[in-house]
């Protein structure tokens, strides 16, 4: 008998949206997260711009959707490590609690999504270190708590790691501008008589409603927006010293803060290069899925026979992007299970 | 626990990795040995109570750090000098010690340049066969003597005949060690290991504000800056420390003390009264050990140093 069985690896937005409109055909689908929830990175963010949608919304939503289509079935806390061709078909690994299993599908969706840069290499600004640094991604996690603590001056540095070449990072993690100010705008929200400053070198806000977003973090928030690199972070007296540039007025400037929060770049998981490269897909030079060139390809997610991807795993993308990828490498996958049936007949 | 020894990240590995020799090579230093002597001498003292007896050379020549720093010579020359300089304790069958922080820096990465880059390798074997000295093969290794210290701190507690009590002594590490990121023992961010040598010899370690700034020394001092660049940055840095109520500055590089001492007779003329004296840390050690006042050079010093230490000479 053919077999129709698709794996979706990863349970981030992007995997789920694949797993609901592939499912929504009738085709059975097994989706599979390393971790005990579904949502990925999204399950644990306070709201999403521009919108400012509940980023919880989202994934109880598409969650629900799995749930209550029997042909999806998920499988938690159980991570993907091998991937090998088996004639036609395709042979996944699983590991959960140090058992392996394996199963054969006949298509796969790669939605390994994407990792944090780690704040520590960038020793200046002393991430892991000195109580009161933080990234974007704890000011996710720990939203509450931070926005009830009182904040007399905060400060966001944007690009850590990212346009770096000396941390091997030469490319722009592309949301990072966006969620700096929705993140510093929310902290204005809740602590108006915060000082909210954003360092930046650029501002790059390309998404819909996205120049418009940031001016109002900006203009109606009142958030202070200095185009400089922040050189130092110093612990002086309990708080936090920042030495940087202001590099428009041309001076040097110093300021106090209580909150310092790092914008860290998005970068590929090592479970997507391994992942790939087991089954001959190319990486760029980043170490993210790399997509077969556009006047190659039937689907924009395919990568090679059977093998198609969606989301972070292929760039850092926003969370629109990563369903829009969710549904494109659904719409590639049934394709191409229709093209199988009809040659099996 | 203080704030600064939250905070410390001394890398207990490396310290563990350095070693306690008995004899070291004594690699002097131009600025040391020109501007205040007594350091050198410290040195000598201060390894002699921990069992290290150090030998020099007279053929030893500049590290030639400087010159390169003020682009005033071509790297081949600094990398000649290097090797011929490095063959020297190599003959003698002895690792190397320092004093300076810019032998240091110099030292190290010249002589990486050389063990790891056959052409630059080549510049140093031909000046050695023109002087007909062994080939320096990149086996000797060079310690700062401000890590051996630290490494033997206990004995040093033990061996404290003048406890500096009450004394509030503040550190400036020097770029030129803290860069060295992969063998410093320290972070180069927030380094604390001066202060607990300062807490073992029973002073009181202050931070100040602008303990990470630099000396401003080898921008400062005419070469490459002019000094309304540079001494408004000392300035601050001196200030900053005079704020935070520090007595004494060190220093383990006699770079970095000329700066820091020198200048404050013009931080002073300029209208910013400011008088800290900065001595060298292994003068600093000797003077707890008990080293008579007179061995210590600080008649060297523009800034005076006896009215801070003279209540501990009994
Ligand atoms: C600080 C921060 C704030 C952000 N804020 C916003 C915002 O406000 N609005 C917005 O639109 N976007 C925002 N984003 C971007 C958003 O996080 C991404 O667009 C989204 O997470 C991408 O989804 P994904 O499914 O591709 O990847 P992920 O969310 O990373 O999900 C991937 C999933 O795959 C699983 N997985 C990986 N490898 C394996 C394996 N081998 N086996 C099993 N499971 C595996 C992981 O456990 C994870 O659950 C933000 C990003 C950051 C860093
Ligand atoms: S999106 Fe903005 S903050 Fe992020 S890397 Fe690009 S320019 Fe920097």
């Amino acid at each position: 008998m053919l077999n129709e069985g698709v794996l979706v690896i990863g349970g981030g937005v992007a995997g789920m949206q694949a797993a609901i409109d592939i499912a929504a055909s009738g085709r059975e689908v097994v989706l599979v997260d390393k971790e005990r929830s579904l949502g990925g990175h999204v399950k644990e963010y306070g709201s999403l711009f521009p919108e400012l949608t509940e980023g919880t919304l989202v994934v109880k939503q598409k969650a629900q959707i799995i749930k209550d289509n029997p042909k999806i079935s998920v499988m938690l806390g159980s991570e993907v490590d091998r991937l090998t061709y088996a004639d036609s078909n395709i042979k996944a690994n699983f590991v959960s609690n140090g058992t392996i299993n394996d199963q054969i599908f006949s298509a796969v969706v790669i939605a390994t999504g994407f990792d944090n840069f780690e704040g520590k290499k960038y020793g200046e600004y002393g991430y892991d270190r000195y109580p009161g640094v933080i990234t974007g991604i704890d000011f996710e996690h720990q939203e509450e708590a931070i926005l009830k603590k009182p904040i007399k001056t905060a400060v966001f540095i944007k690009c850590v790691g990212s346009r770096d070449r000396s941390k091997g990072m030469p490319y722009c993690s592309k949301i990072c501008c966006m969620y700096t100010a929705k993140q510093a705008a929310e902290l204005k929200k809740a602590q108006p008589n915060a000082q909210v400053y954003v360092f930046y070198m650029d501002i790059r806000s390309n998404f819909k409603n996205g120049e418009e977003f940031v001016r109002s973090a900006m203009e109606n928030q009142h958030i202070k927006y200095i185009r400089g690199r922040v050189g130092k972070v110093i612990p002086t007296n309990g708080r936090l010293l920042i030495r940087a540039e202001d590099t428009l007025m041309g001076v040097p400037l110093e300021l106090e803060a209580d909150l310092v929060v790092l914008a860290t770049a998005m970068v590929p998981r090592e479970s997507t290069k391994s992942l790939a490269t087991q089954l001959g897909i190319k990486l760029d030079s980043n170490g993210f899925i790399s997509p077969i060139p556009m006047t190659e390809s039937e689907n924009p997610m395919i990568l090679t026979k059977g093998v198609f991807y969606a989301g972070a795993c292929g760039f850092p993308c926003d969370v629109k992007d990563a369903i829009n990828q969710g549904s494109a490498a659904a719409a590639g996958v049934l394709g191409y299970l229709q093209f199988n049936r009809r040659a099996a007949n | 626990m203080e704030e600064y020894q939250k905070l410390s990240l001394i890398d207990p590995q490396r310290v563990a990795n350095l070693p306690t020799p008995d004899k070291l090579f004594l690699f002097l230093s131009c600025t040391g040995s020109i501007e205040y002597p007594g350091t050198e001498r410290a040195v000598r003292i201060v390894g002699e109570k921990l069992g290290i007896e150090f030998i020099e050379s007279v053929d030893q020549t500049c590290c030639t750090g400087y010159m390169l720093t003020c682009n005033a010579v071509n790297p081949q020359l600094a990398l000649a000098s290097t090797s011929r300089n490095l063959s020297i304790p190599q003959e003698m069958g002895l690792d190397v010690g320092v004093f300076c922080n810019g032998c240091y820096g110099y030292l190290r990465e010249l002589a990486h340049l050389l063990h790891s880059n056959p052409a630059f390798k080549e510049v140093g074997d031909k000046a050695n066969q023109a002087l007909g000295r062994e080939k320096f093969h990149g086996h000797t290794k060079i310690y700062h003597v401000q890590e051996l210290w630290f490494r033997q701190l206990e004995k040093l507690t033990s061996l404290v005949k003048r406890p500096l009590t009450g004394l509030k002594i503040a550190a400036h590490y020097g770029c030129h060690y803290l860069a060295n990121k992969d063998v410093a023992i320290d972070d180069a961010q927030y380094p604390t290991f001066h202060e607990e040598i300062y807490k073992a010899l029973g002073a009181t370690p202050v931070v100040y504000k602008e303990r990470r700034a630099c000396c401003g020394y080898s921008v400062g001092r005419g070469f490459t800056h002019r000094e309304e660049t540079v001494l408004p940055h000392i300035t601050n840095k001196m200030l900053s420390a005079a704020t935070a109520g520090v007595q004494l500055m060190t220093t383990t590089c006699p770079g970095c003390n000329t700066a820091l001492d020198r200048e404050q007779k013009t931080i002073t003329a300029r209208g910013n009264a400011v008088s800290i004296p900065v001595i060298d840390l292994s003068q600093l050690i000797a003077f707890a050990l008990g080293a008579p006042v007179e061995q210590l050079g600080f008649k060297a010093n523009t800034t005076p140093v006896l009215p801070v230490l003279e209540r501990f000479i009994k």
